[in-house]
């Protein structure tokens, strides 16, 4: 097994599908060990990306690399160290779910019998049955075990949880999580359920309209965005708020709202008491930081005036 | 809008359907010729087509009002149910009208005869409207349906083959026929009205015509027909697959056998899933093919292998499966031309039992008079596999080409029409001509045609996108 420091890298990749462009000169490095969010609406290229890394699909400009080889001339060799769960869940439907495990596990010299039993049963997978009557989160569970049980080096997952029900998407979570304590695997995981992602993830790729928005570390992004709830001690607030780097905001009498960009907890909580009111300040959740950072992508300057006015 | 309306207006606004409608209005138009023409030994030829056409317009209207039905919304509006019966029931009219009224108008015969033929028509046209409502209500596969069409485009074959007295057409016979028909209607109009009809039809997952142009749909109505699989069936498949498993775990360092191995496996893992009964309708289905072939003579010998490249059409080889493996795209190229030379060769082999089996009872098959003719059985022969080992890679061709594309199904059924239909007369010419060719003649075109699938394969596996976007 070759060891090489970047798994995965993109160099101005270009991809168009009639008129879209898809993907609009991405450069990306995925290094090994790293889990990777990678967040965007319908459109936004996620998918594209993610089937570039494995060769399915061929850049029109730029260079995809996957595990040192170009990505149009991986081999089995490469192949036996990258696990795939797809969105449209591509099974061999007149097989059943033993038959299929055993036709895919044929496969691979490095399959995990023993990890396999145990999804099946944690999966709670009838070996008997037939894989085209399966439900959507059925066939997904399936589809993750048969990405899993050669315990791939790296681990592209498009979209893994949409047909999973709550408990499931807990178990799929746990499972992640393991993987990424105890085997020290890299994974790359496209899902629209960000609260699921953040639990997992340690980077984040945002993707939109076939652009990277942005590309840094989860904690990076955390600092970045803040929410900052200001209660008026004496019943009413001022009219100005005087917080740099305000981007959004909500206000009633007593009570407003800000999200904050690039602020200093310290100073807020300074201001806050400069004006009479309270401060009380919470880390964004994902879905939050999504839309903030697509809002205002990286560079950019906030083109409204620097303080929050009712 | 009323209900009536809104149901009507599926015709006009799927561009699909009005494309099967257009196709449906030119089959009318052979009836018309052949009714004009005098026939000395059969009255009944003529009369085919405005029969045909009934059974296809009972088919097609059943097919997109009972499609319309599997949706629970409209099991759920109010009046809906009255709507379908009335709806089949006006198109039944109206075409049965049309029918007659051509064969009054059209059909070379003395007064009394036409208007006997005319009510012939009208009545049996009925009966016939009712068998096709059935079957498309019966078939959960439209596309089948169209794929049974082009057979019966040798009906005025066969009719003329066994002739029919003019002493037949006369009022007691069509009367007989006309109570047979309004019996039939009545059943029909008691059947459309009952609840659990509706309730059979709602729900119930259905490929109508338009549901054949859908991949997602086509892949929906497999997944139903593997849910019927019965574990005796699925041991079966056990046992193939331990034998597959097996070879491609043996060969995993070699990769290509490997692959090889795992398109086989996918190729003939269906055929072991289906029943028993469906290897013996199978069975007797080919041993007829090969019997009726074995009567044309050498035009048999090319239908076989025109039966044989069509088969190729339901391939799949794996070139742009998503299901990973351990695949790269130099693999799907070489597992892919190689997959398409063994199944090439599996064809050749079943096809030579077939042979060998009409070489075997050739002494004893029968001969029979037909329309002055002798039939005589004669033994199938190999002379002719050139065209299946040149036709297997130019499908298979056809198939990279339109892959993921929605026209494909229809291709399928228009070039299947076109190669049973159109090919007859043709091939009935040049026979002789096509047996005659030369060696050299044939070698170039095979190296052509196998190049020219290995040269587009090349192309697609290097240098284009594996996945529908």
């Amino acid at each position: 097994m070759t060891k090489v420091d970047t798994l995965v890298q993109f160099c101005d990749v270009v991809k168009r599908f009639g008129a879209t462009t898809a993907l609009d000169r991405i450069s990306l490095d995925i290094q090994p060990g790293s889990i990777i969010g990678l967040v965007g609406s319908n459109g936004a290229g996620k998918s594209t990306l993610l089937r570039h890394i494995i060769g399915l699909y061929l850049p029109d400009a730029g260079t995809c690399t996957t595990l040192g080889v170009e990505a149009r001339r991986l081999g089995p060799a490469e192949f036996a160290r990258i696990g795939y769960v797809h969105q449209e869940g591509e099974l061999i439907d007149w097989m059943n779910v033993g038959q299929l495990i055993r036709y895919v596990a044929a496969y691979y010299a490095m399959w995990n019998a023993e990890l396999e039993q145990r999804y099946v049963r944690d999966f709670e997978l009838n070996l008997k049955d037939r894989v085209g009557s399966l439900s959507p989160g059925q066939r997904q569970k399936l589809a993750i075990l048969l990405a899993i049980g050669f315990e791939p080096e790296l681990l592209i997952l498009d979209e893994p949880a949409s047909a999973l029900d709550p408990l499931a998407r807990r178990q799929f979570l746990n499972l992640m999580l393991e993987m990424i304590q105890i085997q020290n695997r890299t994974i790359i995981i496209s899902s629209h359920i960000l609260s699921d992602v953040e639990k997992i993830i340690d980077h984040i790729v945002i993707m939109d309209k076939g652009r990277i928005v942005r590309n840094c570390a989860l904690d990076t992004l955390q600092e970045e965005f803040c929410r900052v709830t200001l209660t008026a001690a004496g019943g009413k607030l001022p009219e100005s708020l005087p917080f740099k780097g305000a981007i959004d905001w909500s206000r009633s009498d007593g009570q407003a709202v800000l999200t904050l960009r690039h602020a200093d907890e310290a100073q807020i909580v300074r201001q806050a008491g400069a004006i009479g009111c309270q401060a009380q300040i919470r880390r964004m959740s994902l879905d939050e930081l999504y839309e903030a950072a697509l809002k205002y992508p990286m560079g950019m300057i906030i083109p409204r005036a620097e303080e929050a006015r009712g | 809008m009323n209900l009536v309306m809104v149901n009507l207006s599926h015709y006009w606004k799927r561009p699909a359907l009005i494309l099967w409608q257009g196709m449906l209005l030119l089959m009318l138009l052979p009836s018309i010729p052949m009714l004009l023409e005098q026939r000395v030994h059969t009255w009944m030829t003529p009369l085919y087509w405005p029969l045909f056409w009934m059974l296809i317009m009972g088919t097609m209207t059943a097919t997109y009002q009972t499609e319309i039905l599997s949706k629970p919304l409209s099991y759920t509006l109010p009046g809906h149910r009255c709507t379908v019966r009335k709806l089949l029931f006006g198109f039944n009219l109206f075409s049965s009208l049309l029918s007659a009224a051509m064969v009054l108008l059209l059909y070379p015969r003395d007064f009394t005869s036409r208007c006997c033929a005319a009510v012939l028509v009208l009545a049996f046209g009925q009966i016939l409207f009712w068998v096709g409502v059935w079957c498309s209500y019966r078939s959960r596969n439209q596309a089948i349906v169209g794929f049974v069409f082009p057979i019966l485009l040798f009906g005025p074959t066969v009719m003329d083959s066994f002739p029919v007295g003019l002493h037949w057409l006369q009022p007691m016979v069509v009367a007989v026929v006309a109570v047979i028909s309004g019996i039939v209607s009545y059943l029909a109009w008691r059947l459309l009205g009952r609840a659990s009809f509706f309730q059979a039809c709602c729900g119930r997952h259905y490929l109508g015509f338009t549901g054949a142009f859908s991949p997602g749909q086509v892949k929906k109505a497999q997944r139903e027909r593997f849910k019927a699989i019965s574990a005796q069936t699925d041991e079966k498949l056990s046992r193939l697959g331990r034998f597959f498993v097996e070879k491609i775990a043996r060969n995993r360092n070699q990769p290509f056998a490997s692959f090889i191995y795992g398109v086989m496996y996918q190729t003939l893992g269906p055929v072991a899933l289906m029943t028993l009964k469906s290897h013996g309708t199978n069975l007797i289905f080919m041993t007829l093919v090969f019997l009726l072939f074995g009567y044309y003579g050498k035009t048999g010998n090319l239908f076989i292998w025109l039966m044989y490249i069509f088969s190729i059409l339901g391939t799949d080889l794996q070139v742009h499966s998503t299901l990973l493996l351990i695949r790269g795209r130099m693999e799907r190229f070489v597992s892919a031309l190689m997959s398409l030379v063994l199944l090439t060769l599996l064809g050749l082999a079943t096809a030579s039992v077939g042979i060998a089996g009409t070489i075997l009872l050739t002494p004893y098959m029968p001969t029979f008079p037909i329309r002055g003719f002798i039939a005589e059985f004669h033994a199938l022969s190999w002379q002719s596999c050139y065209l299946f080992i040149i036709g297997a890679p130019v499908v298979a061709l056809l198939r990279l080409l339109f892959w993921g594309k929605r026209c494909f199904v229809f291709i399928s059924i228009v070039l299947g029409a076109g190669l049973m239909g159109a090919s007859f007369p043709l091939l009935m010419n040049i026979r002789d001509n096509l047996i005659s060719i030369s060696w050299v003649a044939i070698l170039v075109v095979l190296i052509l045609a196998w190049s020219a699938f290995a040269v587009y394969l090349y192309r697609v596996c290097f240098h284009k996108n594996l996945a529908i976007k």
